[in-house]
Parts: C-alpha cells; sequence; structure tokens
C-alpha cells in the first residue's frame, strides 16, 4: 500500500468529516469509521481527485470498502 | 393519443421519426458535454442495436437485458429491444455480480446488454461460466481490453439487416425485478399496454413539450425513470440529459447549465437538497433573512391554490438561480416522503409531485396533481386506476388495493405468488393506508420489506442469513422505521434483533460489525439490539414482526450497542 496516499487520505478525511486520526486505519470500513453514505464519499473523491491531480471514475468505487481500498484505487492511476 | 399505439416500439417508431430534428439526448461527463443526440439519431442507435440483436437470431418475444448506469446507451439500447421485438429485463446496476447472474438466469436471457466495467466484475465471478450460452453486447469496451465471449456494441452492422417486429397490447413488454433477490425474485411482467395507459394518464397531468429538458438522476431500470426520463420526453418531443458522475457539485451545475426543467428523485436525495438549502438559508445577514421570508410568504399565499413558477423564479430568484432558474417539477417516490420536506421545497417555488406505486402497478398508482398541493398525500389516484381500501379498521386505515389498466400480468414463473398478489384484478398492495377527500394518506408497509429513504428494497431474509452461524437464540432484523413508526430518528437504520436464551458468552457486537464488511452500504446492520425475552411467534413457528417491533418499543429492558 503506497503510505503517501494513505497518509493524505487519512487527513483530508479526518479535517472533512471531523474525526481523529487515529481512528483512521488501513483495514477499517470507511462509511462506519466516517459515519457517512456514498453521497459524501464521492464528495471526498472529489478533493482528493484535485489534491493529485487526477480523475476516477464513480464505478471504481464500487469494491472499495476500506481505506486501503480507496489507497490502492488512487495508487493506481498515479 | 399514446394509447392509440399497440406497443412500445410502435411508439418510439413513430414519434423519433416525427421530429428527427429535435435534440433528444444529452450526456455530460462532468463539466463536458459528451454526446448531443437528434431523435434521428437515436432511431439510428436503436436501429443498430436491433440489427446486432437480429444477425445473432434474437427471436420475438426474446427475453434482452439490459445492466447500465445512466447514459443514452441506456435508451438507445433499450428502443433497440423493442424495434427487434423483445422483452427488456433491465437490471439495477447497482447490484453484486452474483445478484446480477442469479437475475439473468431467472429472467431467461437470450441476450444481454452491458456496459464495461459491470461486465468486467462479472467475468471475476465464480458463477460466470453460466452466461457462457448467452450472447453479450459490451459497451464502451477500452483498448486492448479482454471480454471473454462477449461481442462490441459499437462494431459495425450496416450490413446487417432490420425488420421491425410488431407486438400487441397484452404482450410483455419487460420484467422488472424489485429491489432484494435472494429468497424469491419477484420479476414483474409489465404489457406494453400498461406502460400506454400509465404514459397516457400521467401526461394528461403533466404535459411536457420540445422546451423541456428532464434531468435523469435515477437509474431508469427504475419505474420512475423509466416513464418520466426515457418514455414520455420522446412521446413529446422534449430531451433527456444524463450526466455520467453522480458527484453533487457536478449535478448541480448540469442543472444550472442546460435549464434543466423536470427531475425525478427519491426522497434521500431531496433530503440532501434540503439540508443544503437551510444550511445556506441560515447562514444569510438579518435582512436578507427578512426579506427572504417576506418573498417566501408572497409566494406562499399565491402558490396556496397551484404552483406558479414564473412567479416563484422571480420573488425567490437566488434559490431558483442555483438550480439553473428553470426547474419546474421535482417528482417523488419510491420511498416514504417526510410531507415536512415536501412541503419546503413546494414552498420556495418547487413543484414537488409525491406518488405512491408498485412495479407491480406500472410507475404510480396515486399522483399530487398540485391542485391544490397537499404535503401530507402521496396524491389521487390516476383517473384510469380504482383504489379501495380493504378491511378498514376503525381509523379507516386498511389495505390499500388497485385496478386499472397498468396493473401487470404477474410474476414472471410464479404462478402462486401471482394469484396471491392479484385477486379478481384488484392488486394486493401489503401498503396500509386511508383516502381523504380523494386523497391516499399512506402509513406503511404492512410486509417484511424495508424502504430506505433512498428508495432502496430490503427484504430481511436478504441480510439475516449472512448471520446464521452466529450463535443466537432467535434473531430478526428490523428497520428503525418499522419499531418507532412515528419518529424519524433511526427511520433508516437497520437492526439486527437477537435472543440469547442461553445467555452464551459471545462478542455479537464484534461479529455483525465483521459480517457487515460483506454487505452493500444500505443493507448493513447499524445496532445489535439484544431482546430478552422469546420473540413472540404464530402457530407455525413464524416471527410476529409487528408485534415483537411493538414490545420493543416499550420495552425498558432491551439492550442496545450501536455498531
Amino acid at each position: 500500500m503506497n503510505q503517501n496516499v494513505f497518509l493524505t487520505i487519512q487527513k483530508l478525511a479526518s479535517e472533512k468529516f471531523s474525526i481523529s486520526l487515529d481512528l483512521i486505519e488501513p483495514s477499517k470500513d470507511i462509511f462506519t469509521t466516517l459515519q457517512i453514505n456514498s453521497v459524501d464519499v464521492l464528495s471526498m473523491l472529489t478533493d482528493l481527485e484535485n489534491h493529485f491531480s487526477i480523475e476516477i471514475p464513480d464505478y471504481e468505487l464500487q469494491d472499495v470498502r476500506s481505506f486501503e481500498d480507496l489507497t490502492n484505487v488512487i495508487s493506481d492511476r498515479l | 393519443m399514446i394509447i392509440s399505439y399497440t406497443s412500445l416500439g410502435e411508439a418510439f417508431h413513430h414519434s423519433l421519426l416525427a421530429k428527427t430534428d429535435h435534440i433528444g439526448l444529452l450526456e455530460v461527463n462532468r463539466n463536458q458535454l459528451t454526446k448531443k443526440l437528434s431523435y434521428q439519431d437515436i432511431f439510428d442507435q436503436a436501429v443498430h442495436t436491433a440489427k446486432h440483436l437480429q444477425h445473432h437470431h434474437f427471436k420475438d418475444g426474446a427475453h434482452c437485458g439490459i445492466i447500465m448506469s445512466n447514459q443514452s446507451l441506456w435508451n438507445t439500447s433499450a428502443i433497440g429491444v423493442f424495434f427487434a421485438g423483445g422483452v427488456l429485463v433491465p437490471l439495477d446496476y447497482k447490484l453484486g455480480p452474483e445478484e446480477h447472474i442469479r437475475l439473468i438466469l431467472h429472467a431467461d436471457l437470450t441476450m444481454l446488454i452491458v456496459e464495461y466495467p459491470i461486465w468486467h466484475r462479472l467475468m471475476k465471478s465464480a458463477d460466470f461460466e453460466k452466461l457462457s450460452n448467452i450472447v453479450v453486447f459490451v459497451t464502451e469496451v477500452p483498448e486492448g481490453k479482454d471480454i471473454k465471449h462477449a461481442l462490441h456494441l459499437e462494431s459495425a452492422a450496416s450490413n446487417f439487416s432490420f425488420v421491425m417486429k410488431p407486438r400487441q397490447p397484452e404482450d410483455i413488454a419487460t420484467i422488472v425485478y424489485s429491489s432484494g433477490t435472494f429468497g424469491r425474485p419477484k420479476g414483474c411482467m409489465l404489457t406494453h399496454a400498461n406502460y400506454l395507459h400509465q404514459a397516457q394518464a400521467l401526461a394528461q397531468l403533466f404535459p411536457v413539450g420540445k422546451e423541456h429538458t428532464y434531468f435523469s438522476f435515477i437509474p431508469t431500470n427504475h419505474a420512475i425513470d423509466f416513464m418520466c426520463g426515457f418514455f414520455l420526453p420522446i412521446m413529446h418531443g422534449s430531451k433527456t440529459i444524463h450526466q455520467r458522475t453522480l458527484r453533487p457539485e457536478f449535478i448541480a451545475s448540469t442543472i444550472s447549465e442546460f435549464r434543466v426543467t423536470h427531475m425525478a428523485l427519491v426522497p434521500m436525495l431531496l433530503k440532501n437538497l434540503e439540508t443544503k438549502l437551510k444550511n445556506q438559508l441560515s447562514s444569510l445577514s438579518f435582512f436578507s433573512k427578512l426579506f427572504f421570508r417576506i418573498m417566501l410568504f408572497i409566494n406562499q399565499t399565491l402558490t396556496r391554490s397551484r404552483p406558479c413558477y414564473k412567479l416563484s423564479r422571480v420573488l425567490l430568484f437566488p434559490i431558483h438561480k442555483k438550480f439553473g432558474n428553470h426547474l419546474q417539477y421535482i417528482f417523488v417516490g419510491g420511498a416514504y416522503t417526510d410531507p415536512v420536506m415536501a412541503k419546503f421545497f413546494y414552498d420556495i417555488g418547487f413543484s414537488v409531485a409525491v406518488g405512491y406505486g408498485l412495479t407491480e402497478a406500472g410507475t404510480v398508482i396515486t399522483v399530487n396533481d398540485l391542485k391544490p398541493f397537499r404535503h401530507d398525500t402521496v396524491g389521487k389516484p390516476l383517473s384510469i386506476t380504482q383504489l379501495k381500501i380493504q378491511n378498514p379498521n376503525d381509523a379507516q386505515i386498511g389495505e390499500i388495493i388497485a385496478k386499472g389498466p397498468t396493473v401487470m400480468k404477474g410474476y414472471y414463473k410464479d404462478d402462486e405468488l401471482t394469484s396471491q398478489t392479484i385477486i379478481d384484478g384488484w392488486l394486493q398492495t401489503g401498503d396500509l393506508g386511508y383516502i381523504d377527500k380523494g386523497h391516499l394518506i399512506f402509513k406503511g408497509r404492512r410486509k417484511n420489506m424495508i424502504v430506505t429513504s433512498g428508495g432502496k428494497n430490503i427484504y430481511p431474509e436478504d441480510i439475516e442469513h449472512y448471520f446464521q452461524s452466529l450463535p443466537f437464540d432467535d434473531y430478526c432484523v428490523l428497520a428503525g422505521s418499522f419499531i418507532w413508526p412515528e419518529q424519524t430518528q433511526h427511520r433508516d437504520e437497520l437492526f439486527l434483533v437477537y435472543y440469547n436464551e442461553k445467555k452464551t458468552i459471545f462478542n455479537y457486537a464484534k461479529a455483525i460489525e465483521e459480517i457487515n464488511q460483506l454487505l452493500p452500504e444500505y443493507k448493513r446492520i447499524s445496532y445489535a439490539l439484544n431482546f430478552t425475552k422469546e420473540f413472540p411467534k404464530t402457530a407455525t413457528l413464524k416471527i410476529k414482526r409487528p408485534v415483537l417491533a411493538e414490545n420493543i418499543a416499550q420495552s425498558e429492558i432491551v439492550e442496545m450497542i450501536k455498531l
């Protein structure tokens, strides 16, 4: 797993959804950890795309559950 | 008159060729317009699909599935199936691959049209080999990607022949599955006549024309979008726009830039919108808020008997500007709609037409005609639909039953369930309500099925079987709205209620959380609820869920753990 990408996701998610950094771990489920729904995840994805200057189609999120899954989807596009 | 046609294929054929220069479909990806199709283009693409189907020996009345996110190819492919004389089986693109395969096989598909990302997931499924006998057309395949035995829909078909296949009004047009696939698949067989009558009735209530643009946001396999975003626009010369991403910021810009006049939403999305608007309104300065309240009062007064969007967009210009200043109608359905929320949108000048319906009856059984707007009801029956309340109690609340030309033919391959659901032509909805001055007041779903505010139907057995291995003595899944129907808190949350008679020492919360990882978001358990008495049951040992829910709501000894 790309550690730099994960740390970026961790920081952004923590700030966006007011969750403590130490609660965001690679294996944790995004929805339950951040207490958000799929619309909020898409909004976070846009922020991440802008940060990394990439574009990720919505359908690539379909199998994403954990922060590690999201890290891998983004890393694949870098 | 729409009902003068004999089939959807004939209706599309005639309407597309009558207005070839009209723009029918727009497709946007983020901020870029990527497709602009005239009615002639739509016709040509539909014929292209029909040619492919017929070239591969697609028979009259054969079943062809479509699995795609909202896009112009969905619409043109579906019309192609109708041109080729087929039965369309539109599947929800958000289901998992195993559920897709199960429905594909149940529906006896001979052909399937599917977009590449979904086909890619199907190819990775352990059940993929079960699709080997189905002719599959995949769309927008990235260069160099292996699609196994499937074919490219976009490949040339100009040398193929095409014969328009006539269908009759009582022939099956579609087989539409309701959500929830484990247990009994419920494939509603809807005829061409069902759709034509439904379309005719809705067109009389909500006329549309060339100047209107519908934003297709709900999946087109859903009854509301199929009618409002796919069939009706083409019948009336208007256009439909698709946005290929569901990111909120791009949705908003699309509505504004392309002057959307109509859209359909499920209650959850409307709720998101309401929250954003209210947050923006609360951050206004004192004088801005005062001005807004004055304009709101004037708008409420002047639109009390019926909507007047031209007036509303002037009085409440800052809000309407955010929606492109052209939005007139928001159709809402698919799940329970908060009346207060519906009233909020009506008061700020958007005509929110709340309706009630089942897939088994086409799109709607009742809909608000806004003459005047009643936020507390789900509207009046369509002119072609009879509505009754069966076995009413003292409060006149009973089961809603409906009869008319939009009621389905039956469930595919399930005569037993059909005979239980349609009795002497009356559709037994399984829902509760009562009639007030001609309007239906909806009280709730009587069956176990859970409907989220996002319009998702959830069957408890879909979820319960995942927890079979846990050491409960008894358990079931209930929705918050089922336990506390009068409250909005916990409404969409799922509770795994269990009984542990043997007092087995076990970390249920942790085990349930782990199993949650296997479930899609909308099916996940939010609370583990330890019910400390035996579950109430029938003589045949079925759990009496309403009684259990009542016990939970009234009990003070229940232990509840948030997951």
